[in-house]
């Protein structure tokens, strides 16, 4: 099959180009070795299907350091199909930058030359011809945004492609060292002369030689030689632009914007304005649709195969298998969806239109503390809706160390899902006092994930490559056909990568969770279940954090938790309810089309409650009553509680312990799509430890201590974080004055 | 001639040309250039961020984001107002 590749700087409207030739023939996966995002795709031109390869965006061929340079270099050198470089119009003069380093490669290639009507609106004219003329390839003009406009460029293709562009003939002294680089180097390409030059890394016999040529070209020159070769391009590039007359400045429009979006004064407000907006449409608008797809995913994928299974007359375990099994695990993955797919569309639209690189600028001051870019705000914020999405959108951070960053303090995010949790203890143990609780808890939360990042900034991810220069876009309406297709991709992606993590691991735990020690399926009595005996058996080692002996469905809890966050307070409210030796009222399941009825019912229930819960940013209320419907069901539950717990200091003890340790099988699975096993089982290790220690800590020290002693673990915490953050801040200044 | 500046001196909208980089090989050398940050180049100031970094720089039509560290990394000479 034919392939063409797609290059061009960040920002030039690639991915809009990619999704208008691709449709949703897609496929989104990793480079291999590297977490780089690998988009392919088909095209259909007449009778012939072409392969369509997304590469980074990228400033220059010879950045070094990155990922993403590494991945684009390795794929072009050893590439013999047609490079696609797409080009924004208004920013000719610095994006033919890397369209010279490309001709150096000397693959056939083809210009497509995107934003024309905008550049023609804001004043610019471009003699294509001449340009492609002068350029030795094949120019063609597109509007990405528009089908008429990637017509064009399919019509080109149609045409027999280009052969190996002419040689590029850069002014002295760079031609003379290029040319001597040809006879001492013979055998390597014109962009790898031009990358010894530069001075990037060079092994071999001729190392010395290719240092005395580059020695002599920074003589002659009279500035570095790596100068002599950007000024050289610059040159060629200047004599390109003699076709083109320009009087290209940012648009007004875009200006004006600018100066209130990134006003010293409103910069901040705006910002939290826009991350509260994302996190509020992902978490409420799209957690409208959990529910409804939890009912119908039950109905259809749980009970259903149980009751078919069981008519037929087929044994047990077969049916619990399949339902309780696959069809849960796949509910799981299911259950995501919505919240993701939101989120993803919100991002895109975010991205598409030129706020995500502002908000970075916005907030870089505070995240480069932690050593993170900017844009590393965005996935935080996500965080305290759900971990799962907040982990993908890690993906948007420039440089792997940002990014394995990022994600191994995001599980201390405090998702929504472990807030019934913290609803159910509030309302046993601290009552009246549950948003001071539930508030230190996210607090605690944050300062862990700051601490784990700090560490990891001063050991492992020490220094990172990559470097920080981030384009400040033009303004413009977002291509929604284009987000919608980014968003599809990046879901799928999501539902094949973690969904088989996420599906093996539920059906395991099922398992688990309803056989009995004689081995036989009894999933009406958990309490014998293989799960429940282990539990049983690890209470004695939990005993620190205020567990004790007799406590053990506390430990149960935790055990599920793993599974999901939202199972925890279900699981220890039904569990103390049979202490209690009150079963939770036993109902029979209703029949299929009633659930499924009830389940799409919760979408307009959901919807008529979003103005209340705008307003209840943690949805503590909304988690209240639903705990309060649950204790209600399962009488007794709170007093068993209080009982076995014991104290209010071993009660907050396990919340902290389940707001720190080990993220659900969704959020692993995630962290091993993008950071790979080893950080995946080092943030399950990490989590789990932090959560220990600070749980079997606080149990510690506050069993002494004065009331309300929660206030005194967060101050510390808090405390060291700030600590952490003044002594980063002293590092630059100590830079700038020498 | 005169005291040499970098672009962390310079005002909001101000202008000035590039004169020099001071910086080892790096990557993030290597991306300045690229970008076109190279001697005799002109370069314009638009604005702080809200916290005081980074700063928001035009060069050849597009506007870029730099740290403390990389605008005082480039020396420039400011326009005579």
């Amino acid at each position: 099959m034919k392939t063409i590749a797609l290059i061009g700087n960040p920002n030039c409207g690639k991915t809009t180009l990619f999704n208008r030739l691709t449709g949703l023939n897609q496929t989104v996966g990793n480079w291999p070795g590297v977490t780089v995002e690998r988009k392919s795709g088909s095209l259909r031109l007449m009778d012939e299907t072409l392969e369509v390869i997304d590469l980074p965006g990228l400033y220059s061929l010879s950045e070094g350091g990155g990922a993403d340079e590494a991945v684009a270099r390795g794929y072009l050198h050893t590439f013999d199909g047609l490079i696609v470089n797409l080009l924004d119009a208004r920013q000719l003069e610095r994006q033919l930058f890397l369209t010279l380093q490309l001709l150096e490669l000397g693959h056939p290639i083809l210009v497509a030359l995107g934003m024309t009507d905008l550049a023609r609106a804001e004043g610019m004219q471009i003699d294509t011809a001449a340009l492609g003329r002068a350029l030795g390839v094949p120019v063609v003009e597109l509007v990405a945004t528009s089908e008429a406009g990637v017509a064009s460029l399919k019509t080109a293709l149609l045409a027999p492609w280009p052969g190996k562009p002419a040689t590029l003939h850069y002014e002295e002294p760079v031609a003379s060292a290029l040319q001597t680089l040809r006879e001492v180097l013979p055998t390597a390409t014109d962009d790898q002369r031009m990358a010894a030059l530069e001075g990037l890394a060079m092994d071999g016999a001729m190392a010395s030689q290719v240092a005395s040529v580059r020695q002599r070209l920074a003589s002659q020159y009279g500035d570095d030689a790596d100068i002599a070769i950007a000024d050289a391009r610059y040159t060629a590039i200047g004599q390109l632009m003699q076709h083109v007359r320009r009087s290209a400045e940012r648009s007004r429009t875009s200006r004006r914007l600018d100066t209130v979006v990134l006003h010293r004064l409103w910069g901040l407000p705006i910002f939290l304005m826009v991350m509260y907006g994302l996190f509020a449409w992902a978490t409420h608008v799209g957690g409208a649709f959990v529910d409804a797809v939890d009912g119908v995913a039950d109905a259809l994928l749980v009970q259903a195969p149980v009751r078919a299974l069981a008519a037929l007359g087929l044994p047990d375990w077969l049916g619990f298998g399949l339902g309780n099994g696959l069809g849960e695990g796949i509910k799981t993955v299911a259950t995501f969806v919505p919240t993701i797919g939101m989120l993803y569309l919100a991002l895109g639209v975010l991205e598409d239109c030129g706020y995500m690189a502002r908000a970075a600028f916005v907030v870089d001051r505070l995240m480069r503390a932690l050593g993170l870019p900017g844009r590393a705000f965005v996935p935080m914020i996500i965080g305290f809706g759900c971990n799962v999405p907040a982990i993908m959108a890690t993906r948007t951070l420039e440089g792997r160390h940002a990014r394995v960053m990022a994600g191994m303090m995001l599980p201390f995010v405090s998702c929504g899902a472990r807030l019934p949790v913290y609803a159910l203890f509030a309302t046993v143990f601290f009552p009246g006092d549950a948003g001071g609780v539930v508030m230190s808890l996210y607090l605690a939360g944050i300062a862990v994930a700051l601490a784990t990042g700090l560490l990891l900034r001063h050991s492992v991810l020490r220094g990172d490559a990559t470097p920080a220069v981030l384009e400040l876009p033009d303004w413009h309406w977002p291509s929604l056909h284009s987000v919608f297709k980014q968003a599809w991709s990046r879901l799928k992606g999501f539902v094949q990568g973690a969904g088989s993590l996420i599906v093996p691991m539920v059906l395991i735990l099922a398992f688990l969770g309803a056989v009995d020690m004689q081995g036989r399926l009894r999933p009406d009595a958990p309490d014998d279940s293989l799960l429940a005996n282990g539990a049983r058996l690890l209470t004695p080692a939990f005993a620190p954090i205020g567990i004790q002996r007799d406590n053990w469905p506390a430990v149960v809890g935790l055990v599920t938790g793993v599974l999901a966050k939202e199972a925890v307070a279900g699981t220890l409210a039904s569990s103390y309810a049979r202490l209690a030796g009150k079963a939770a009222a036993d109902e029979t399941p209703p029949a299929l089309a009633g659930q499924i009825r009830d389940a799409l019912a919760t979408i307009p229930a959901k919807f008529a409650e979003l103005g209340a819960r705008l307003l209840d940013p943690l949805g503590l209320k909304v988690a209240e009553s639903d705990v309060s419907d649950q204790l209600g069901a399962a009488e007794g539950a709170d007093t068993a509680l209080k009982q076995r717990f014991g104290s209010v200091t071993a009660a907050y003890a396990y919340l902290l312990f389940v707001l720190l340790y080990t993220p659900c099988v969704a959020a692993l699975a995630a962290l091993r799509r993008e950071f790979g096993w080893r950080w995946m089982l080092a943030s399950a290790g990490w989590t789990f430890g932090m959560a220990y220690t600070v749980a079997a800590s606080y149990h510690h020290f506050a069993r002494a201590a004065v009331p309300v002693p929660w206030l005194a673990i967060s101050a510390t915490l808090s405390g060291l974080v700030v600590f952490g953050l003044l002594q980063r801040e002293r590092n630059p200044r100590q830079v700038e004055s020498c | 001639m005169s005291k040499s500046y970098s672009l962390l001196d310079l005002n909001s909208g101000e202008r000035a040309t590039v004169s020099g980089l001071a910086l080892a090989a790096s990557p993030l050398r290597r991306r300045l250039l690229a970008i076109g940050f190279l001697p005799g180049t002109h370069v314009e100031v638009l604005r702080r961020a809200p916290l005081g970094d980074p700063i928001e720089v035009a060069v050849r039509g597009t506007t870029f984001a730099l740290r403390r560290e990389e605008a005082a990394a480039l020396h420039v000479i400011r326009f005579a107002s």
